[in-house]
């Protein structure tokens, strides 16, 4: 899917409503397709849910989903300048971090707002996501590209 | 976003629907309000329910973990029980973080437990019960079943599927554009995956849901089934209530129940008659109802359907291979006296009558002059334009 990214700036339904458009496209034949929709809606509804805050007043925002056996590729190209990059890079590093788990708590339960990127260390510490970011040959973008494993994801028993 | 938030007084409970993903705390607002207004007035345990909450973003759990760790702190000897869905598979996982907030707040999965009679009959083999009851039924409902409405090209929700044969037939002959197979047990769904790729069906959705508490959308199917499982729930009024939700106006409900006592047979009637009066009661000591099938009409039309079309048929040991019928009945003595009736403590005398009335069905069913029947109950409803 592909965006201005201006249009999908305007309005903060956006996120939600790309997030269940494109969970439901590709979750038909899954082996639970609800189940698999509703986990994937949630992950990108989060990644879309940053890029509303982070990213540059122009260009396009593209979103590609990728299969590989249990894993979901996800990558999205956003428009960025060095604010942005900076936020990108430094958010991916806490994610990627031993210590993301206690960020996402401490996120959650702080009493500032949760942070900016807490969707990032959301899927790092509950669903085991890789997550990195990738400079492209395109001038002012970045790819912030997300591995998960969500049929693997069942919900834990308590 | 479209969300709801609703005290149960009865329960003590809150109960969240929908998709709470607000961009500020103050859009759910009405959240923290009624929290607040409940927990001044309440003792002992507050009950949150989430299991039709469809999904929620950080920033309306982030605003919910401040909520709760205020009411920790005001009412330190609240007991807090949060109640999660397993078909949502975001849910145990995020509520745990909250766990961590008191240990006063507990997090539990909701499962079979709000059924008190299923986990016994899915327990007791009734897979094999079932294969052959849809095939016999078959024969019947795939005539019955255009008289209720259902044509060619309907979008279709089979709800409680079981182990999902019925879903196979009906898209191998009604062909819906889209249908959609969902049930609550994970070991039935597997194999109705299995089913389906063997006959290398890949248009239906298998889904794992709680008939109770759908995640589908409003609105959305022409023709939405229910075939023996109103009989299985202790309140099948809160499953209608969803089949009419999911149900776009003008599309039709169709259920099938049985009304056990009404199985008969010759010879030996009397004998077979006793044991199903038996059944009947043996059903309503694990809260469930297999007299349930004339009172369809009754339900159909407090859920607020209209247009109630009813009917019956009788599934005998004529319906091809007798020994099909055999083996049914073996299967439902292989149950109800044994695993069921041992479980309500029925003793060796009752056990051996109860036991005998399924042996003589069958050999009603097996007697070459003999005759042996099932009744099963159709009713169909509209869900008003």
């Amino acid at each position: 899917m592909n965006v201005e990214i201006g249009g999908f700036a305007a309005h903060w339904r956006h996120c939600d409503q790309m997030a269940n458009y494109l969970s439901r496209a590709v979750s038909l034949e899954r082996t639970d397709s609800f189940f698999y929709s509703n986990l994937l809606s949630t992950v990108l509804n989060e990644l879309f849910e940053i890029v509303f805050y982070q990213h540059q007043s122009a260009g396009q925002l593209l979103c590609s989903i990728l299969r590989d056996g249990p894993v979901d590729r996800i990558e999205l190209n956003i428009p960025v300048g060095k604010t942005q990059t900076e936020f990108y890079q430094s958010s991916v590093a806490d994610a990627q971090s031993l210590r993301a788990g206690e960020l996402y708590t401490r996120s959650l339960l702080g009493e500032a707002g949760a942070s900016g990127a807490v969707g990032l260390l959301e899927l790092a510490s509950d669903y085991g996501a890789k997550i990195w970011v990738d400079s492209l040959d395109t001038p002012n973008q970045l790819r912030l590209t997300v591995d998960i494993s969500l049929e693997e994801n069942r919900s834990p028993s308590v | 976003m479209s969300f709801s938030v609703r005290f149960d007084d009865n329960n003590q409970e809150i109960v969240f629907a929908g998709v709470m993903r607000p961009k500020g705390a103050r859009e759910i607002a009405p959240v923290r309000e009624l929290v607040e207004q409940v927990v001044v007035r309440i003792s002992g345990t507050l009950f949150l329910n989430f299991k039709k909450l469809n999904k929620i973003n950080n920033v309306a759990f982030h605003e919910l973990a401040a909520i709760l760790t205020l009411v920790c702190k005001q009412q330190p000897d609240l007991k807090i029980r949060i109640i999660v869905s397993s078909v949502v598979g975001w849910a145990m996982r995020k509520f745990k973080v909250i766990g961590s907030i008191s240990p006063n707040i507990h997090i539990e999965q909701y499962d079979n437990d709000f059924y008190p009679g299923q986990g016994v009959l899915e327990d007791g083999g009734f897979v094999p019960i079932l294969r052959t009851q849809t095939k016999m039924t078959w024969r019947h409902e795939r005539r019955i079943l255009p008289r209720h409405g259902l044509k060619p090209g309907m979008h279709v929700a089979d709800i409680c599927c079981g182990i999902g044969d019925f879903a196979v037939l009906l898209q191998k002959e009604f062909k819906p554009d889209r249908l959609v197979a969902l049930d609550h047990a994970k070991a039935s769904l597997n194999y109705a995956r299995k089913v389906a790729e063997d006959f290398g069906i890949t248009d239906i959705e298998y889904i794992y849901g709680d008939a109770s508490a759908l995640l589908l959308d409003d609105n959305q199917f022409d023709f939405v089934t229910c075939r023996h499982a109103l009989q299985v729930f202790n309140k099948p009024e809160l499953i209608l209530k969803e089949l009419f939700r999911i149900c776009r106006p003008g599309g039709r409900v169709y259920v099938t129940n049985e009304k056990n006592s009404h199985c008969l047979g010759e010879p030996r009637a009397d004998s077979i008659a006793w044991t199903y009066n038996e059944v009947a009661r043996l059903w309503g000591d694990f809260e469930m109802d297999i007299e349930l099938g004339p009172k369809s009409r009754r339900l159909l039309d407090e859920a607020g359907f209209d247009d109630v079309r009813m009917e019956s048929f009788m599934v005998t040991n004529l319906d091809g291979d007798p020994q099909d019928f055999a083996d049914i009945i073996q299967a439902w003595e292989d149950v109800y006296a044994g695993k069921m009736s041992a479980e309500r403590g029925d003793d060796q005398e009752f056990v051996t009558r109860f036991r005998q009335g399924f042996q003589d069905h069958i050999y009603a069913a097996l007697h070459p002059k003999g005759y042996a029947g099932w009744p099963i109950w159709i009713a169909s409803a509209r869900k008003p334009l």
